[in-house]
């Protein structure tokens, strides 16, 4: 098992483990991007790997071949989003991360003979699904282990909408919101490129790595309190961590229903 | 190839879609596709639904498109054999574990990628043509300039939505409903959290997306060279299929004759707009939206009350109708139909199956007989007038 971290802030000295950097314009709902320049700079102190989270149109198609051509000798892992990318990177160097679209071993199996080895696995799974893929695949898989997980991404502008309804610039581009009935508290974060929105509490595996064989944990530290980030930042490998945070692992205890009245 | 592509929640529905103009419908069957509490089809339905189609030389593509989970995958091969060798015309899936099943089987209908995988750009398209894909359904955020590079570089079939609802998120990119409603929205159980309310600040703030209508823009996707006009709904009513069937073949079938005129386009833009419960507008198509295309507070939606009756049978100057809504003598009412362009009369007689004069017509699906000079036929829906 393996540590990659997505950092909150450019103080890279502090995060320890191999970096995973979003790419700017090409990523949403992180904290900090990374250009081309700074990416291929930090390369050379230390091995790096860049995120690309966003689903992609004309303009970024086009535009986004020579920055990766720029960037190949010096990244060492590419975590792609879009489908789009596949033909355009190294095959050996896609991590392949569908949030919410890759849910099981066969999907896995399929891109493995298809030459994408390497996937990050959807941590809105239920802990036995998580283990009953973990063992049907040769894949190396990969999950965002600790982090606030990104539940909705939307091309749309959903704060800037609001202001404009609301005649009121004050508010801001990142909020807590309260869905009504359920009390639950979600943080909406808007961009140039559309709108993501998290949950407010941590998710952390932490308790169960013990019993995967092969998992790569990707912690986020996007969206973290400093007090969050402080304490996952010293106790990350410690397995008494849950303990230390406030952690909602609802998807992993919860067997989510899709047809009313069956279970 | 211009084809409009209906929902059908039934073999009703499917019905009404085929007679008013679709050549197409997409269904789902009773399992394992993204409407998990539609009616849908079972297995013998599904039969009945091909050979209806076929028989009528349309077309029936079958949503596989839910995400698969690991106990989902158990029994889902026997299913597409099946769906197979009753000869459905197209599987719709989003999972790529699908994929792969229905290429090793080696089965004969086509593949079309489900909008739930948001394709948006060419390769991505492509990436799915190389796997054996015919069809792409664009993700509903593809602008004009992202659909017309696709199927200049793929010369793929494009398949893309004009009409209904859409998702606040990228298709397939939100679990909103799962967090917090323990529905899974990638396996047809969605609740569309996006419609609830929530606080901001201490004030009441919605996600909600207006509906979709692309009326303005349909000639300019007919010269791009889209394959499928595909409408969204397949938990809609047989009256709101029919109404927005009708006015897009009519729309498409202007277009490709060089008929189209304002005249034709202001008049369906009221059809449609008459129709839905919710505003549209043709959201990610001519510009990112803005203000004006959600909503942000609590929204009334439209109780519709036009479907007044059914043509059920004609005789000489005598038509029988089975009432919906409320109408009376007096009254004037608009007819369409298939063949049947519309027009309006007013009633000006009514009487019952007893033979009673009747002034209105004011119980639900009660029996009516109408004598009219107008020719009419069969299943032809009244509605109160749009113009």
């Amino acid at each position: 098992m393996k540590y990659f971290m997505i950092p909150s802030d450019k103080e890279l000295d502090k995060y320890k483990e191999e970096l995973v950097l979003p790419l700017l314009n090409y990523s949403i709902g992180f904290n900090v991007y990374f250009d081309k320049e700074e990416i291929i700079n930090i390369s050379k102190s230390r091995k790096v790997n860049v995120i690309i989270n966003r689903l992609l149109h004309k303009e970024d198609i086009d535009s986004i071949k020579s920055v990766l051509d720029s960037l190949k000798d010096s990244v060492n892992l590419f975590f792609i989003e879009d489908l789009g990318l596949i033909s355009m990177i190294d095959k050996d160097k896609i991590v392949l991360y569908q949030n919410h679209i890759l849910n099981n071993y066969d999907a896995v199996n399929y891109f493995n003979s298809l030459g994408i080895k390497n996937v990050v696995i959807n941590n809105d799974l239920t802990i036995d699904e998580i283990k009953e893929i973990d063992s049907k695949t040769s894949s190396n898989l990969f999950i965002f282990g600790i982090n606030k997980n990104n539940i909705m991404y939307s091309r749309r502008k959903l704060i800037s909408s609001y202001r404009d309804f609301k005649n009121d610039q004050s508010i801001s581009d990142n909020n807590i919101i309260v869905e009504d009935i359920s009390k639950k508290e979600l943080i909406i974060k808007e961009e140039d490129k559309g709108t993501t929105i998290f949950t407010k509490e941590i998710f952390s595996i932490n308790d169960y790595l013990d019993s995967f064989n092969n998992f790569n944990v990707i912690i986020n530290f996007s969206n973290f309190t400093s007090e969050e980030k402080d304490i996952v930042l010293s106790n990350y490998s410690n397995k008494e961590l849950n303990k230390m945070i406030k952690v909602n692992n609802y998807f992993l205890m919860n067997k989510i229903i899709y047809k009313l009245g069956v279970k | 190839m211009a084809e409009i592509l209906a929902p059908a929640g039934d073999l009703e529905r499917l019905k009404w879609a085929l007679m008013y103009g679709a050549d197409a419908v997409y269904i789902g069957g009773v399992n394992y596709s993204l409407r998990a509490n539609a009616n849908n089809f079972t297995i013998d339905e599904l039969k009945e639904a091909v050979s209806f189609a076929h028989n009528l030389n349309k077309r029936v593509y079958v949503t596989v498109n839910m995400l698969f989970h690991n106990e989902d995958l158990e029994n889902v091969d026997s299913y597409l054999k099946e769906l197979s060798n009753i000869g459905i015309d197209a599987y719709i899936v989003s999972d790529i574990s699908i994929i792969r099943r229905i290429k090793e089987l080696n089965l004969k209908p086509e593949i079309h990628i489900s909008t739930q995988e948001s394709t948006v750009n060419r390769e991505a398209a492509l990436f799915f043509k190389r796997l054996g894909a015919t069809r792409v359904v664009l993700g509903r955020e593809a602008s004009r300039e992202d659909i017309i590079d696709i199927k200049e570089a793929t010369n793929m079939e494009l398949e893309v939505f004009i009409h209904g609802a859409m998702c606040t998120s990228y298709s397939g990119r939100c679990v909103l409903s799962n967090y917090v409603t323990l529905r899974d929205s990638n396996r047809g159980g969605c609740s569309q959290v996006c419609r609830f309310n929530f606080n901001l600040n201490g004030e009441d703030y919605q996600i909600a997306s207006k509906d979709l209508s692309m009326v303005d823009f349909i000639d300019d996707l007919v010269k791009i060279g889209v394959t499928s006009f595909k409408i969204e709904g397949r938990m809609r009513s047989m009256y709101y299929i029919a109404t927005v069937v009708n006015a897009y073949k009519s729309i498409v079938s202007a277009s490709i004759n060089n008929t189209l005129n304002d005249d034709l386009l202001r008049y369906y833009k009221k059809v449609l707009n008459r129709v839905s419960n919710r505003d549209n507008t043709p959201q990610f198509y001519d510009k990112m939206p803005g203000v004006n295309e959600q909503y942000y507070t609590g929204r009334q939606e439209n109780s519709n009350q036009d479907f007044l009756a059914v043509i059920k049978d004609v005789n000489d100057d005598v038509i029988t109708i089975e009432q919906r809504n409320n109408f009376k003598v007096g009254d004037e009412v608009e007819v369409f139909g298939p063949n049947t362009k519309p027009t309006i009369f007013k009633v000006t007689n009514m009487s019952d199956i007893d033979g009673n004069v009747r002034d209105v017509a004011n119980h639900p699906e009660e029996t009516l007989f109408i004598r009219t000079d107008a020719k009419y036929s069969v299943n032809d829906i009244i509605r109160r007038p749009i113009m």
